[in-house]
């Protein structure tokens, strides 16, 4: 798709600018500890896919694949724990979103994510930089992720081609 | 309230959200180390200026293979770049072209991390209409933050 198809495509009918409000809401809600409502940012039947470190991910108790509304919605209750126990202040700062029209009238999007952490009485730092991709459907007239993959910058050739 | 004298020039909300997404792909593009594919978005004679820098790269093929030469050094240390596009304004010119002011966020990642902060800097980009309907950046110049 060339450079105009892409933005032409995705500013039709305000598409761009309902996935930048979702994505808002989205991020407020997890950094708010707002778990129950986060994960229904996601389809019931949502997939939840990430590269992480693998000594990270065991550290944190953390997989690699999540299947469905309920197991995504342990993983964020789990990642909340513990940051709350590190005394950890996170928000995600989302940029650079793209988005692509996907099958069955949803979205694909692709944009850059990272957590800035505060702990206590300290500096914030960035935690991570990742790539995140999803898939979108709009169902009964909201946005919710259907498939998201989470690429992190610090896994070895992460790199990855642009949709 | 009272109208201010001088209300701000500003676009339609459809081509501000063209603009976020054209730079977002734009950014992408370099980020996923496809200069060639980044440089495509200037034109002919284009030219790309910074203020650590005394002269512009004019051409899009010289700001191309300069960006080529970058994108394979960075390859080579095996750092991730990200750039990160935040409060993008947009002034419409009479004479058909846009002037966009945007800050860009250089965010570095080694191999197993910590990602940081690289530069923070301001950019200032002439756009002209592309022959497909879209934009194509015609000149842009880059000030660091904490230089000059």
């Amino acid at each position: 798709m060339t450079a105009s198809a892409e933005v032409m495509t995705a500013s039709a009918d305000g598409l761009y600018g309902q996935l930048s409000r979702f994505y808002a809401r989205q991020l407020l809600l997890i950094d708010d500890d707002a778990v129950d409502e986060c994960a229904l940012t996601f389809t019931a039947d949502s997939v939840l896919v990430r590269d992480a470190q693998p000594e990270r991910m065991r550290a944190a108790g953390a997989t690699a694949r999540r299947e469905g509304r309920v197991k995504i919605a342990e993983g964020l209750a789990r990642t909340v724990r513990a940051r709350k126990r590190a005394g950890i202040t996170r928000r995600h700062w989302l940029s650079d979103l793209r988005v692509l029209p996907g099958p069955e009238g949803g979205a694909r999007t692709r944009f850059y994510l990272v957590a800035v952490d505060t702990p206590a009485g300290g500096r914030p730092a960035p935690r991570n930089s990742t790539v995140v991709e999803d898939e979108l459907r709009c169902q009964d007239g909201t946005w919710r992720v259907h498939r998201r993959q989470i690429r992190h910058d610090d896994v070895d050739d992460t790199r990855e081609k642009a949709p | 309230m009272t109208s201010p004298t001088t209300a701000p020039v500003t676009v339609s909300d459809d081509l501000y959200a063209r603009l976020q997404h054209f730079y977002a792909r734009h950014m992408q593009l370099l980020d996923d180390g496809d200069a060639t594919g980044w440089a495509s978005a200037f034109t002919d004679d284009g030219s790309f200026g910074q203020d650590t820098r005394p002269e512009p790269r004019r051409g899009r093929e010289v700001i191309a293979e300069r960006m080529r030469l970058n994108t394979a050094r960075l390859a080579e240390q095996k750092l991730v770049r990200r750039h990160w596009v935040g409060n993008l304004t947009v002034t419409p010119v009479p004479d058909g072209t846009l002037r966009t002011r945007y800050y860009a966020l250089v965010v570095d990642t080694p191999p197993g991390g910590p990602a940081a902060l690289r530069l923070s800097t301001v950019c200032d980009d002439v756009l002209v209409p592309g022959d497909d309907g879209g934009w194509q950046v015609k000149s842009r110049y880059i000030s660091h933050d904490g230089v000059g």
